[in-house]
């Protein structure tokens, strides 16, 4: 005669209960920690639910698998967390860099807007000023009046009142 | 989920695909597809659910526990569902080894069944609770330090005794109703 396994038979008797298990009781079932306040009332019900016992032998069998997993994350979580600063030290140092280079173009440019507009000021000047200007004269520009022959067209008497030496031989007034 | 260009990223979901394909042939060793639930979609639920604890908090500890609670809380509600769907009530294992429904149960087999079963469920419920609870357990198929820690049993040996002799009352109870012969 054929026996029957109480185990299947207990599993198919209680394949279809319904308990009220929750997660944490699970895991701490699995994990030999229940509450004495809750060991009971987990008992009874992994020993009424196939599914849920099956659930707790799935978690005591994974036990291993989730702690390598957990370590594995931590790894992970430092290399990267180790990898963030050295990038940022890059970053910073060539931020340096950058920035000196910033710094000296700028320097650059100021000495050379300074140069152009010194350049610019003088070259107005020179320009504005009238011949006999007292910059001019300073800059020792008037024109030599010794050499003034009364070759510059009319305008020449204007330019010739400066030497007097010379004035009454060429202007023939009598002067 | 998984950004491919970010070398964490691809680490982790290496990781979890690795975890996830060990929770997989877990429920189907143990199995928990026969309780309606599908162990792929266990499997890929689990891994969103890791995913977004890990988005959730990038800097915070992922313990072994938080792991396990993760894959007890997605099975739980994946039984839910299937409970919700009105499961069938399992097959016999030897006679139907592929998934519910595969093929039909013969009546006068199912016949048999029902009557074992509400035999066994009427000489457990005579056993007194003391000694039931660790039977059920082991019939549930926990290892007696299990069964020990489950009860508040003192000992591994204390537990056996009471299985020991839990299991043979039960089935002398069986066989003196004349539900014949049984093996655990």
């Amino acid at each position: 005669m054929n026996s029957t396994s109480l185990s299947k038979l207990y599993s198919r008797l209680t394949c279809t209960n319904a308990v009220a298990l929750d997660a944490d009781d699970l895991v701490a079932a699995s994990e030999g920690e229940l509450t004495p306040a809750r060991r009971e009332a987990v008992a009874h019900a992994l020993g009424e639910s196939a599914a849920h016992a099956r659930l707790a032998h799935v978690l005591r069998d994974l036990a291993g698998d989730s702690d390598a997993l957990a370590s594995d994350v931590a790894r992970v979580r430092r290399d990267a967390a180790h990898r963030r600063p050295q990038r940022t030290e890059r970053r910073v140092g060539a931020n340096h860099r950058s920035a000196a280079g910033i710094r000296w173009a700028a320097g650059m440019a100021a000495c050379l807007v300074a140069v152009v507009g010194l350049w610019t000021l003088r070259h107005a000047e020179m320009r504005q000023a009238p011949a006999n200007s007292p910059a001019l004269v300073h800059a020792g520009v008037v024109r030599d009046t010794i050499s003034n022959f009364g070759m510059d067209g009319p305008n020449a008497s204007a330019n010739a009142r400066g030497d007097h030496l010379f004035r009454g031989d060429f202007a023939g007034a009598g002067g | 989920m998984a950004n491919p260009a970010d070398p964490v990223q691809v680490r982790l979901e290496a990781l979890f695909r690795t975890y996830g394909a060990k929770v997989q042939a877990l429920l189907l060793t143990y199995e928990l597809d026969r309780h309606g639930i599908d162990p792929s979609d266990v499997e890929q639920e689990v891994r969103i659910r890791l995913w977004r604890a890990i988005e959730r908090d990038r800097s915070g500890a992922f313990h072994a526990s938080y792991i396990q609670r993760v894959v007890a809380s997605t099975v739980i509600d994946a039984l839910r569902r299937a409970e919700v769907r009105a499961a069938e009530p399992l097959p016999d294992e030897e006679e139907e080894p592929g998934r519910i429904g595969d093929s039909p149960i013969r009546p006068e087999q199912r016949a048999r069944d029902s009557e074992q079963m509400q035999g066994l469920a009427r000489c457990l419920a005579e056993i007194p609770e003391r000694r039931r609870l660790p039977i059920t357990l082991h019939l549930q198929g926990f290892a007696l330090q299990e069964i020990a820690d489950l009860a508040g049993i003192p000992s591994a040996e204390a537990a056996r005794k009471l299985v020991s002799r839990g299991i043979e009352e039960l089935k002398t109870r069986l066989r003196d109703l004349g539900y014949g012969e049984f093996d655990e």
